[in-house]
């Protein structure tokens, strides 16, 4: 990690203001301890399994399984998220109805309310015996969402539902509206001036917001653990596996899928970071 | 006032009273900002500090200010040597160019602020700072506006309220950045006006930084013409109009026309422009400003007129010489009578300032 | 001429309708649910399950982890704003990097690594127990955790704020002869209170309803050791549902409480605080 070389006032403009080694020290300090110390520990941890025991560990077959769907349904979700999530952003921004403002501010409810509440929340409202829609569900369609993993689906859409709409909105306000105009005066119908002015426009953020959104869901675990069911090889999450590992003190495996979740939520970034710079240039 | 060209401190008594600067260097990474500045002139002054944009003239107005640390060079003022002070004790007005007032005050705090944070044995009364205020606010004709918050008032109260602040410190120096950058022509006219009457009644030694040869020539006892962080020349506006020591000066004040050319024998040529000079031979420019020009009678240089602007007592011609230099020629109204647009004249150098390359 | 006009309105109709259907789906009706099933079996049984010792204990044990948790990570969020924002210096965008990596790391793996660090099989965990100091299983641990986890928020909203505001108005302050401290209580202070104020808030609400993360370091103690998440999903699988939902019910109002702060603050401060959202 070069990054630990200590930080350097650049000569690029001077200023005579004071404090930069006591807050920048202060930040270090804090940072190794509370950030980088602990995520040295993980990254260490598993490889005294040595290589042929990491692999045997995250390939154990409920494990494997495990991350499989959490990376699945992590997709998925971001995906809804990213339809939804341009339309919300679209509507909040473009259009004015009645309730609006409400409907903003019930966006940012993932982000404050707790996702153990949100957890029980879903099992609830999902519940094929008594829930509002889980009831309905089973009784006219024979769908049972809860304890499955389209109900771990639902719950990651919540988690993730902020992010794509708080991404794409800022963007599409700043907006120029002068270029629609003037490609509406050039003979562009509605579709093509939204395909081809303003969604060229958005790609970045709405990438961006698609990524947060994933990389959220991911590791995602208190508002899907109460509807997930919890079935071995069916519907366990690997976040759940990381915790079975740990309450019988395999700390090694434990970590060996914790490192395995962030190197591949890095991996998965960075490719989507790539596409957003490709995207951007064109 | 001390309009002369400012003479080297002799004396400890001279030293006393003088604002040394010498040769103040300062880099930014590979470019060096400030390359040997070095300058000196009375204590009381009306400095100008003017140059083209990356000359290093705000470089060494933050750095007088406390703001910048030179890399190396000295200044002395007051005999003190200033830059061994910190900020705080150096008791420099600065007044930035966009004014940086703080928003969250009201304009009277604003003007208050450099003595309500004094250390408390110093520190005036709130009666007797309230009373400094309503003075200062007076001063720069912003009387009642106290209660107002910056985003309440004009480009050009800012402007006085931000001089209001800095000089409520009772400032040993006073530096201006650019000040009337961010205004429009009228209340620039007004304001430089007042900062002239001004500078006139508190005597503080003024140092101002701009890119407008106007203003500088208009408003400073002292201009110093900055280029590439060093300073090419400084003195008062009529001496660096007629007498330009360097090929840089002689170029940028007053929008001269460059000849590249060579001297034999104590005559200048190049250019098509031929003129006398009184320098060794080798490779040399000569520059001639608008006003200098007159219609030769014979030979002169030949210029095909682009465009002319006939306004006012005298007559402007964009012209394109032979060689295909652009320069602009200014004639007295009856020596230009019936020149057109696309004619070719001759025209001859009354001045021409030659330097060597 | 009309009809195609019909047909906009139609159009953005039919867009509104479907925006509002999914929100009501997605965030709305679980909230609903909370205090639907908080309530169900009336005020008397939600109060008692709210004032019985195990859930008193959980909220003080709550409290207790954000009064410590926030004001570490406002200490922490000021200083690293003041040393990124107002200063140039190499490796900026890496340690901006790694003041936002907690928040894409899953909250089980946060709590995770200080098992990794001070648990009875970790680094420090035998020298920490030999000296009697227990921190995974106790309120250190979670406090820990905690401030892992909430680490980010504080920071995440003064940087952008700092940098917009530039330094001109603290330099003024300077040469005005206010000292350090003085220009940042006067000056920078005043200037980023309302997105210090914003940024506590979002910190504190995810510093109260953390769960993964304290689940992993907690050890699930009645009365010692659970948080109010942890209160909830015990009650839960107890099948006490009126029970977790009474304590849910509190959390989700703290939520509430959040948000209507946070719009009173956009309302308020709007243009302070959108320059802190674009980031």
């Amino acid at each position: 990690m070069t990054a630990l070389t200590l930080p350097r006032a650049a000569p690029r403009r001077h200023t005579v203001l004071p404090g930069f080694g006591l807050t920048m020290g202060f930040t270090l300090f804090y940072l190794s301890m509370v950030v980088l110390l602990p995520l040295v520990a993980l990254i260490v941890r598993p490889w005294e399994l040595g290589w042929d025991g990491f692999i045997k560990a995250v390939s154990e077959p409920a494990v494997y399984a495990s991350l499989r769907l959490s990376f699945l349904t992590a997709l998925i979700a971001a995906a809804v998220n990213a339809v939804f999530g341009l339309l919300l952003a679209w509507i909040l921004v473009r259009y004015r109805f009645p309730g609006r403002r409400l409907l903003d501010a019930a966006i940012d409810l993932p982000f404050a309310l707790p996702t153990a509440v949100a957890g029980i929340a879903f099992a609830t409202l999902y519940s094929p015996r008594s829930g509002w829609l889980g009831q309905p569900l089973k009784e006219t369609f024979d769908l049972i969402v809860a304890f499955t993993p389209s109900g771990i689906v639902i719950a990651l859409v919540f988690i993730g539902l902020p992010f794509v709409v708080r991404s794409v909105q800022p963007v599409l306000e700043d907006l120029d509206r002068d270029q629609e105009d003037a490609a509406a005066t050039l003979g562009a119908r509605s579709w093509q001036t939204f395909l081809r002015v303003i969604m060229p426009a958005l790609l970045p953020a709405w990438f961006t917001g698609f990524a947060l959104a994933f990389a959220r869901a991911v590791g995602e675990y208190g508002s899907v653990i109460f509807i997930a069911g919890n079935r071995p090889l069916y519907s366990e999450i690997a976040p759940l596996k990381i915790i079975q590992k740990l309450e019988s003190y395999d700390y090694a495996g434990a970590s060996a899928i914790g490192v395995t979740m962030l190197g591949a939520s890095f991996l998965i970034l960075l490719a989507i970071n790539l596409a957003q710079r490709w995207v951007a240039r064109r | 006032m001390a309009a002369n060209l400012p003479q080297p401190a002799n004396t400890d008594a001279d030293r006393l009273m003088t604002l040394t600067i010498d040769g103040i260097t300062r880099r930014f990474g590979a470019t060096a900002a400030l390359n040997g500045a070095s300058l000196s002139v009375p204590e009381g002054s009306f400095l100008a500090l003017l140059g083209p944009s990356g000359s290093g003239k705000t470089t060494l107005l933050r750095i007088l200010g406390g703001l910048d640390a030179a890399d190396s060079g000295a200044v002395t003022f007051l005999g003190e040597d200033w830059l061994s002070l910190s900020p705080q004790q150096r008791r420099a007005g600065f007044v930035f160019q966009n004014y940086a007032l703080f928003r969250h005050m009201t304009v009277a705090k604003n003007v208050g602020f450099g003595l309500s944070v004094r250390p408390w044995r110093t520190r005036p009364s709130r009666a007797e700072i309230s009373r400094r205020v309503e003075e200062l606010l007076s001063l720069v004709q912003l009387e009642g506006l106290g209660g107002r918050y910056p985003s309440q008032l004009s480009g050009g109260q800012r402007q006085r309220v931000a001089l209001a602040r800095a000089l409520a410190i009772e400032p040993r120096l006073l530096l201006l950045d650019e000040p009337f950058g961010a205004l429009d022509a009228k209340v620039r006219k007004d304001l430089r006006r007042w900062l002239r009457d001004l500078h006139e009644r508190t005597g503080v030694t003024t140092i101002f930084v701009t890119h407008d040869q106007e203003e500088a020539l208009d408003l400073a006892d002292i201009v110093a013409v900055m280029n590439k962080g060093r300073i090419e020349q400084a003195a008062s506006p009529r001496a660096l109009f007629d007498h330009p020591e360097t090929s840089f000066v002689a170029e940028f004040i007053g929008g001269a026309a460059r000849f590249d050319g060579e001297v034999r024998a104590g005559r200048f040529a190049g250019g098509g422009l031929s003129a006398p000079a009184e320098m060794v031979d080798g490779p040399a420019a000569a520059f001639v400003r608008p006003h200098d020009w007159e219609i030769a009678e014979v030979g002169g240089l030949s210029v095909r007129v682009l465009n002319v602007l006939d306004a006012g007592p005298v007559v402007r011609l964009d012209c394109r010489s032979e060689q295909g230099l652009l320069l602009e020629v200014v004639l007295a109204h009856g020596a230009a009578e019936a020149i057109q647009r696309g004619q070719t004249l001759h025209v001859a150098a009354r001045t021409a300032r030659v330097f060597p390359r | 001429m009309t009809a195609s006009l019909i047909a906009r309105a139609a159009f953005r109709t039919a867009l509104v309708l479907i925006g509002v259907a999914f929100v009501t789906l997605v965030v709305l009706l679980p909230l609903a649910t909370v205090f639907e099933e908080a309530f169900r079996k009336g005020w008397s049984y939600f109060a008692e399950a709210v004032s019985e010792p195990d859930a008193v204990a959980s909220i003080r044990l709550t409290l207790i982890v954000a009064a410590i948790a926030v004001p570490l990570n406002v200490i922490f969020g000021v200083a690293a704003a003041w040393a990124i924002a107002k200063f140039e210096f190499r490796g900026k965008g890496v340690l901006i990097a790694l003041i936002d990596l907690p928040f894409s790391v899953s909250p089980v793996v946060s709590g995770l690594i200080y098992v990794l660090l001070y648990g009875a099989h970790g680094w420090f965990g035998p020298e920490l127990q030999a000296m009697g100091v227990k921190v995974i299983f106790s309120v250190v641990g979670i406090v820990l955790a905690t401030v892992f986890v909430t680490f980010p928020f504080v920071a995440r909203e003064l940087i952008p704020l700092m940098q917009e505001q530039g330094t001109q108005e603290e330099e003024a302050a300077i040469t005005l002869g206010a000292s350090g401290w003085r220009t940042f209580f006067s000056v920078t202070l005043p200037n980023i209170k309302w997105g210090l104020l914003y940024g506590v808030l979002l910190c504190n609400a995810r510093a109260m309803g953390e769960f993964g993360a304290v689940s992993v370091v907690s050890g699930h103690i009645r009365g010692q050791t659970n948080t109010m998440p942890l209160h909830v999903e015990i009650l839960y699988n107890d099948y006490d549902i009126a029970g977790a939902f009474a304590v849910a019910s509190l959390l989700a109002g703290l939520a509430l409480v959040t948000l209507i702060a946070k719009l009173g603050l956009e309302w308020r401060y709007g243009g302070e605080l959108a320059a802190a959202r674009k980031h």
